[in-house]
């Protein structure tokens, strides 16, 4: 990399949307030219209004998004016996599923086959009408998602809005 | 407006309902229709006056300000081009006019930095590039310290810094938004980088002669 090409990649690498050859090549460039070493750290003054990628104004600091970037990676997480996840929080989520398991099973319909085997011996003592409610009668009555007056469907005023027209 | 100015400056935003139609909304009196527009285009903006303005509130008063320009100067608004783009030559309108209202003497400016901004001059004068791009990120004073610099510059050379080198528009371009002549952006631009980079070099050197000590 010679003197030009490091003054046209001051803006990438800052941004770190340079590739990994040319960083390396960068960086050698800079550790030998000291004009160009000079002239870097001047533009790191001002860089971080100038060239920042961070959406300030929306409300995104420098620190959150450090702290997004420190993330440890996806292979990390995940890692059993890791100190991010010690056994007993792998116990317990196991646990949990079981249990979760368990009450689907008990609250599930039975089966079809099961009701046609009752039907036919006549035993229907067991078997509660109630457990064929279907589950969207769970959240709301049936026919309400299409009744436009339902309040579900009322949308909020647009004067909740803030109003740049003052 | 040439089309190249009109791709860069496009702030962006399909939405369910063009721009235009909320326009002719708001022409036609229905005012509601602006705060629909409004938040459409309230971050771009505040993001543009945040590179004028380092102070979380004069960016919020500069932001409003520009959507009140642009509702009163809707009437003048060309359909030609993009009202993203056109809202941006509002805000950097208003930026630049905020600018002067608050002229300062640049030497005020550079004189009396914080202890936590000397402590970034001394990083960015010492550590290794990477390393000055990774602290960069963590602290507000590297933020604080670009502010001072540039507001250690005179309005018309900081605004053309910015919509130069921060919104990488052209000469030209420049030119069209602020009303100036190509030659007086072309000169603007160069003072601007020169004394950009001597009070730098002021930054640089005042750390180390305060080091020495």
């Amino acid at each position: 990399m010679n003197c030009f090409e490091a003054r046209q990649a001051f803006i990438t690498f800052w941004q770190r949307t340079i590739s990994l050859e040319q960083r390396a090549a960068f960086c050698t460039h800079l550790s030998l030219c000291q004009r160009c070493n000079r002239s870097f750290r001047v533009f790191a003054l001002s860089a971080p209004v100038l060239h920042s990628n961070a959406d300030a104004a929306a409300g995104t600091s420098p620190r959150s998004r450090v702290t997004v970037l420190r993330r440890p990676p996806v292979r990390d997480r995940g890692r059993v016996g890791s100190a991010r996840h010690p056994w007993w929080l792998l116990g317990a989520a196991g646990a949990m599923a079981a249990a979760a398991l368990a009450v689907y099973v008990m609250a599930a319909p039975p089966s079809s086959a099961y009701v046609l085997e009752r039907t036919i011996t006549g035993d229907d003592s067991g078997i509660e009408l109630t457990s064929f409610t279907t589950g969207g009668e769970l959240f709301e009555p049936e026919g309400a998602a299409l009744d436009p007056s339902h309040p579900i469907l009322q949308e909020a005023p647009l004067g909740s809005r803030d109003d740049f027209a003052g | 407006m040439p089309l190249a100015l009109v791709s860069k400056l496009r702030l962006g935003s399909p939405a369910v309902r063009p721009d235009e139609e909320l326009i002719a909304e708001v022409l036609a009196g229905q005012t509601a229709a602006y705060a629909e527009l409004a938040s459409r285009y309230r971050d771009k903006v505040e993001r543009l006056c945040h590179r004028f303005f380092g102070d979380r509130e004069i960016v919020r008063d500069m932001a409003q300000e520009s959507f009140i320009r642009a509702f009163t100067k809707l009437s003048t608004f060309r359909a030609e081009m993009p009202f993203g783009a056109w809202l941006h030559a509002v805000v950097a309108n208003v930026c630049y006019d905020e600018l002067r209202r608050r002229q300062r003497r640049p030497e005020d400016l550079v004189a009396d930095f914080s202890a936590p901004e000397y402590t970034w001059a001394q990083l960015v004068s010492e550590a290794t590039p990477e390393e000055i791009v990774a602290a960069a990120e963590q602290r507000q004073e590297a933020q604080d310290l670009a502010h001072r610099l540039l507001d250690s510059l005179r309005p018309d050379d900081k605004t053309v810094m910015i919509l130069k080198e921060a919104e990488d528009l052209s000469v030209a371009e420049i030119a069209q938004i602020l009303g100036w002549s190509e030659a007086k952006v072309k000169i603007r631009a160069f003072r601007a980088r020169q004394l950009m980079r001597k009070r730098a070099e002021q930054i640089l050197n005042t750390r180390r002669r305060r080091a020495v000590k």
